[in-house]
């Protein structure tokens, strides 16, 4: 059960930064709030790709709050690839399970407790979460964003014969060797890169299972899907297709 | 067996099988629908996909309230942690998406 004192049960939060110097300190706070409720041993290890914007000044400023143990800053010198910075942040993390989640508040940390809970009851590999079931969706998004996603996740676990719901959700808890073997042999970038984890554990033959999550998306205004985005998700699809 | 293996047996074994139906003499109605179970199989799985697009469309929620709810436990974060000696950044926004 994680926080038994002295288990290796401890839980690893790793979360990529750029220019999330606000957020990053409200999602520590919560991360804190509902990790302690639910008697969780964490540590959060952000790797951040030298922001500008002052994000490490703010991660620093945290582990005065928090405590260093805590809270690890592990930085980069430049802005590079999620799969790179899961890979760097995993060389430092001490928990035998691994969460992944973005750090702009899309991701609720109260949903971290029930991850844990759905993970012992089917003793998963694996626990995504999933906008797309009961239980789930989604905030501040248009009937056109909801249709490119979902469309993009029926076709994808359709083409790879994959039973997951949601194969481009980046919140998802991880059994720590599970992840190292992925992160290993993982090379697709983009939205593809989370449906390829999936792919691939579940060809390893991973127990995947899901939890119901709320995404809630803040970043008004701004079109977060360009042209490249779409070519990179077929082109990744496609291959996963042709050589899985 | 990789996927696209196997999947490129079945087709081919179907291919096969095709083929032989269209060398026996059978009546012109059963030849023609021989001659078209590809095309049909082809389109009935289109719209299989159709189905499952406009279904995963309409069930897939949208929830302003968590977005009210993200909101306040903004708020009381950012109140405990300026009592913490914490400084932000930005003052804190006002406004919800109004795209749902």
């Amino acid at each position: 059960m994680p926080g038994d004192a002295g288990t290796s049960n401890k839980c690893s939060i790793i979360i990529p930064t750029y220019n999330e110097r606000d957020n990053i300190a409200i999602l520590l706070w919560l991360i804190e709030e509902a990790c302690s409720k639910a008697s969780i041993a964490y540590e959060v290890i952000i790797v951040d790709d030298a922001s500008p914007d002052g994000t490490q000044q703010a991660v620093k400023q945290m582990q005065q709050v928090l405590g260093a143990d805590k809270v690890l800053l592990r930085p980069r010198s430049a802005k590079l690839g999620l799969g790179t910075a899961y890979r760097h942040g995993l060389q430092y993390a001490s928990g035998s399970w691994i969460i992944l989640m973005d750090a702009d508040l899309s991701h609720h940390p109260k949903y971290i407790p029930t991850l844990f809970k759905v993970q012992q009851q089917s003793s998963a590999d694996i626990v995504t979460g999933t906008r797309y079931t009961a239980g789930g969706g989604v905030s501040g998004w248009n009937w056109k964003r909801k249709l490119t996603s979902r469309g993009a996740n029926v076709l994808a676990s359709t083409l790879l014969g994959l039973r997951v719901s949601d194969l481009t959700g980046a919140y998802r808890l991880y059994r720590r060797s599970v992840l190292e073997q992925l992160l290993h042999v993982v090379t697709s970038k983009g939205y593809a890169f989370q449906m390829e984890m999936i792919a691939r554990a579940s060809a390893l033959g991973s127990n995947i299972a899901e939890v119901p999550i709320v995404f809630v998306d803040r970043v008004y205004g701004q079109s977060k899907l360009g042209r490249s985005e779409y070519t990179m998700f077929i082109s990744g699809l496609l291959r996963l297709f042709f050589t899985l | 067996m990789k996927r696209i293996y196997r999947i490129a047996s079945i087709a081919a074994a179907g291919g096969a099988a095709w083929a032989a139906a269209l060398q026996l003499s059978i009546p012109t109605p059963a030849r023609v629908a021989v001659l078209l179970a590809p095309l049909l199989l082809l389109v009935a799985f289109g719209m299989y996909m159709l189905l499952l697009l406009v279904y995963g469309a309409l069930t897939f929620r949208s929830c302003p309230e968590e977005a009210q709810k993200l909101h306040l436990d903004i708020c009381r974060a950012r109140k405990d942690l300026v009592r913490q000696g914490f400084a932000f950044d930005k003052d804190l926004q006002a406004g919800l998406s109004s795209d749902e």
